[in-house]
């Protein structure tokens, strides 16, 4: 599992998070809810070696986290970042296969490429495409299957289905629940609070860099507190 | 506290400095009471053209030191460094003028540096000796004259009539193709008497091409200029300008002569095009194949192990018209008067100087122009990649 | 004449390609302007010029050591004048003067060494003409215009057709979604510099035997800038069309205009295709990075 236990990001003298504990376990959806400016994406980018922290242990499966980035991924946690962020002028494919760039195994890779393919036919018909010239909703999908190349032993997902339509909303989550279904365990970032806490099997609440709460996802979604400040639900 | 007393003590001392400096001497009174004239030099000692201001320098030196074992009121000698920059030039000669009080300032060759501190001279009113090849530093303007400023070497329009009256005359070529920095008045200003003097006595310019300064590639101008079929391509530029220029021409398949000045005599242009060059002519002030300069080329190898490079020639001619003024107005009267006093009776001198036996020419000052107008030049031509004189050639 | 022109025009144009290439292989990558570019196809001259005077390698061994060299010292100036600046996220303002002042320092260093003066590579490529008739080609150019040829495929193949190339194009795109992939940012800026500073070496040596060897060479790279602009800055394709482009142009000035006038439409024209299309010919339009 990855254990994060009084965990400090800063800006300056903007303090991010404050001393925050957190486990996310090997299987299944975590998902951390909060309002803009809680500290959900600072958390994501702490644990994926983006911004520097302090902390007495981050750790997965047991061993410390890398600090810098591209040593996060070799250690399998692979963070798909908020806003797609593909790389527009490369085609799909290449996108995918910038996914994959820390495996060394070349069939695995062709495997796995099929594999991202058959979850996401769009991107198999748009293979030889330009990413820039994908929907907001296909470059989603491409942001995914790109973190799927890499083999992911825990996805960090930030905002999967910021800015995208309602169907897409819904496809978003069902792939992402197909995703922990196959074993990769999730952690989700989301402001779409009802739905998330609808498919996680844990959550955090987050709120001024703090965790206000935690339990399962269900039981949270019955909670007054999370159901008046998340969910727009008067009791 | 211990602060504020070093910035006291470092006050007074500059304060005291200025007041000694203020108090000082007379202009004709040097150390140890010995009636003396103070003259300045401007040389580039550590420049890129330090090979030239130090044989200007050490030629100076030997000359001065001759003077002073022969005569009564000595020369007190001051050189300040420009190392061939603009600022350097104008920051050195207010030094020269306001700090080491000097009655005249020799120098430079160095055209760009004496425009600059041209108009300091005449605010000053500091006569000027130089070598610069620029008309524009003695006449500014078409009309305008600085009355300070004076050459003693021969000016570009000498070189450009000289090097049009050769070719025509006695290399017998009457079609010339021309390839300039047109951002350099080295080159503009040879061009253009160049141009005047070879078309209005039956040569034709066939054409007449530029590149800027920085350009090195001139491919495009060339192979318009060879395909008007020149009998020779003047080229009358810096030496590297020279040699890329050849270079090229000889690879579009050029077969004719090149033509230039004074941008020529380098050493670095043989290594660079060598055979490329082979057959070129060009004038210069003077050389030293001539028999002419063979005391001078003695003395100064005698005296500095080397050999001396031609400005150590002109400098001698600078000399020569100094010391026949200082003459005519009398050493001892001349040591004798205030600085301004001094300044003034060179500069009138200088005016007049008529008929004076330099190193390498008979030097006549025009009034209206304060340059020579007229001068004996050395034609070289290049042989087995080594320059070599043919004979010294003089305008009718 | 027309046809020589034409070739004088793609021979000055190939080295202006090969300049702005490396030039702008950095800017696309990095988003900054690199003004050391220029001396390090100076030193890329100068390294051809030691090796070829001591060991008297013929032409293609001493491409091989100026690329080499040059590639090396382009990546020590990375690592020592820009990765500080890049680490700590400040404005690339400080990394345009840090070239800037790497570009003077560099200038120095070699005229310390070696002095001011020009100095002139042995002859490496004979002087008999390829052809003569109908038009006549220097055997050097046509040598020239071989090598600035392979550098470029070579170029291209890294780039579009080798993990690495990719990773250098994912790293212009989006660095910090590339780290997020496993790429070594560091690592990838460090191959791109090798990559500009072999080209800015193979430029050196032909700008060396063209033109001789002296401390200012790096000037040059002004026609490669411009080139570049020309092109679509950030554009490795738009820098090889800018570089021939503006060599047949400048060329076509001259000879069928006036050579006064040549440097003065020549920008003029620059300004003309930036008012009109302000990518220049082939560039992309840069994002801003969130």
């Amino acid at each position: 599992m990855l254990k994060l236990r009084n965990l400090t990001v800063a800006y300056g003298a903007i303090v991010a998070l404050h001393g925050l504990d957190l486990e996310v376990p090997m299987a299944g959806i975590t998902c951390i809810i909060g309002a803009n400016g809680a500290g959900k994406t600072s958390l994501l980018a702490a644990v994926s070696g983006l911004v520097r922290y302090s902390c007495d242990e981050m750790s997965f499966g047991g061993k410390p986290v890398p600090k810098v980035a591209y040593r996060v991924v070799d250690s399998g946690i692979i963070h798909v970042p908020e806003g797609r962020q593909v790389f527009v002028n490369m085609s799909v494919e290449e996108n995918l296969l910038m996914g994959a760039y820390h495996r060394r195994d070349v069939s695995g890779i062709k495997q796995e490429i099929e594999d991202v393919y058959e979850t996401f036919p769009r991107l198999h018909e748009r293979r030889k495409q330009m990413a820039g010239t994908l929907s907001g909703g296909e470059q989603q999908m491409l942001a995914l299957g790109r973190g799927l190349m890499a083999a992911p032993k825990l996805l960090l997902l930030d905002e999967p289905s910021l800015g995208l339509a309602p169907n897409m909303v819904d496809l978003v989550f069902e792939v992402v629940q197909k995703i922990a279904r196959r074993g990769v365990p999730v952690l989700l970032v989301e402001q779409n609070a009802a739905q998330a806490l609808e498919v996680s099997d844990k959550a955090y609440v987050l709120e001024t860099g703090r965790v206000v709460l935690s339990g399962a996802g269900r039981d949270l979604l019955e909670n007054p507190r999370v159901r008046q400040a998340y969910l727009g639900i008067a009791e | 506290m211990k602060r504020k007393r070093l910035i006291f003590v470092t006050l007074m001392l500059l304060v005291s400095m200025l007041f000694l400096t203020a108090c000082g001497q007379t202009a004709g009174q040097g150390q140890g009471g010995a009636k003396s004239i103070t003259i300045g030099e401007l040389a580039d000692l550590t420049g890129p053209t330090a090979v030239w201001g130090q044989a200007q320098d050490n030629e100076l030196k030997i000359l001065v030191d001759k003077w002073n074992a022969e005569n009564q009121v000595k020369l007190n000698h001051k050189v300040y460094d420009y190392k061939a920059n603009t600022q350097e030039a104008v920051s050195s000669f207010n030094k020269l003028a306001d700090q080491e009080k000097v009655a005249v300032v020799f120098g430079t060759n160095n055209s760009n540096a004496n425009l600059a501190f041209g108009p300091l001279a005449e605010a000053k009113k500091v006569p000027v000796l130089s070598h610069a090849i620029d008309p524009h530093s003695t006449t500014p303007a078409a009309d305008k004259l600085n009355q300070y400023s004076f050459l003693t070497v021969a000016s570009n329009i000498i070189q450009g009539k000289t090097m049009a009256a050769y070719t025509l005359d006695k290399l017998n070529l009457k079609k010339v193709g021309v390839l300039y920095d047109q951002g350099n008045s080295f080159a503009t200003t040879m061009e253009q008497p160049f141009e005047e003097y070879f078309t209005g006595h039956g040569g034709t310019i066939t054409a007449k091409e530029v590149f800027t300064s920085n350009d090195v590639d001139y491919s495009s101008q060339l192979t318009k200029i060879i395909s008007t079929n020149p009998d020779a391509i003047l080229l009358p530029n810096y030496y590297k300008q020279i040699a890329l220029a050849a270079q090229q021409a000889r690879k579009l398949g050029f077969k004719g002569v090149f033509l230039g000045h004074t941008g020529w005599p380098s050493q670095a242009l043989l290594e660079m095009a060598g055979k490329d060059v082979e057959g070129s002519y060009f004038v210069n002030y003077g050389s030293f194949e001539d028999p002419q300069l063979q005391n001078l080329q003695k003395e100064y190898t005698d005296k500095y192990k080397k050999a001396p490079e031609i400005n150590a020639a002109m400098i001698g001619e600078s000399f020569a018209v100094f010391t026949d003024a200082v003459k005519k107005i009398g050493a001892d009267k001349l040591a004798a008067m205030s600085l301004e006093q001094q300044r003034q009776a060179l500069r009138d001198a200088f005016e007049k100087t008529r008929n004076v036996q330099g190193v390498m020419n008979n030097i006549t000052i025009d009034p209206k122009t304060h340059r020579p107008e007229t001068a004996k030049m050395a034609i070289i031509t290049i042989k087995d990649a080594k320059f070599k004189f043919v004979e010294t050639y003089q305008v009718k | 004449m027309f046809w020589q022109q034409v070739f004088n025009g793609l021979s000055a144009g190939g080295i202006y390609a090969l300049i702005a290439v490396g030039f702008s292989l950095i800017y696309s990558i990095m988003r900054y302007i690199n003004l050391a570019h220029g001396s390090l196809i100076m030193i890329g001259a100068y390294i051809g010029y030691a090796v070829v005077t001591a060991t008297n390698f013929p032409l293609i061994p001493a491409l091989l050591a100026a690329a080499a060299g040059t590639a090396i010292v382009s990546v020590i100036v990375e690592r020592l004048a820009f990765r500080p600046i890049r680490v700590r996220g400040v404005s690339t303002l400080y990394i345009l003067v840090s070239s800037m002042v790497v570009s003077i320092l560099l200038q120095n260093l070699v005229m310390v060494i070696f002095g001011p003066s020009f100095r002139t590579l042995p002859q490496l490529v004979s002087d008999v003409p390829v052809v003569t008739h109908p038009i006549n080609i220097a055997r050097l150019d046509f040598y020239m215009m071989i090598v600035v040829v392979l550098s470029l495929v070579s170029l291209n193949f890294v780039l579009y057709r080798t993990k690495a190339g990719r990773a250098m194009r994912a790293v212009s795109f989006n660095p910090k979604a590339a780290a997020l992939m496993g790429v070594n940012t560091d690592r990838v800026v460090s191959l791109a510099f090798a990559l500009a500073g072999a080209l800015a070496g193979i430029a050196g040596i032909f700008l060396g035997i063209k033109y001789s060897v002296y401390p200012q060479l790096g000037e040059l790279i002004l026609k490669g800038f411009v080139a570049s602009v020309f092109g679509g800055l950030g554009s490795v394709a738009g820098a090889v069309v800018g570089g021939l482009a503006l060599g047949v142009i400048e060329v076509f000035l001259i000879a069928y205009g006036s050579s006064s006038f040549s440097p003065v439409m020549i920008y003029a024209l620059l300004v003309l295709i930036l008012l009109l299309r302000p990518r220049g010919i082939l560039g992309r339009i840069v994002e801003d990075k969130v």
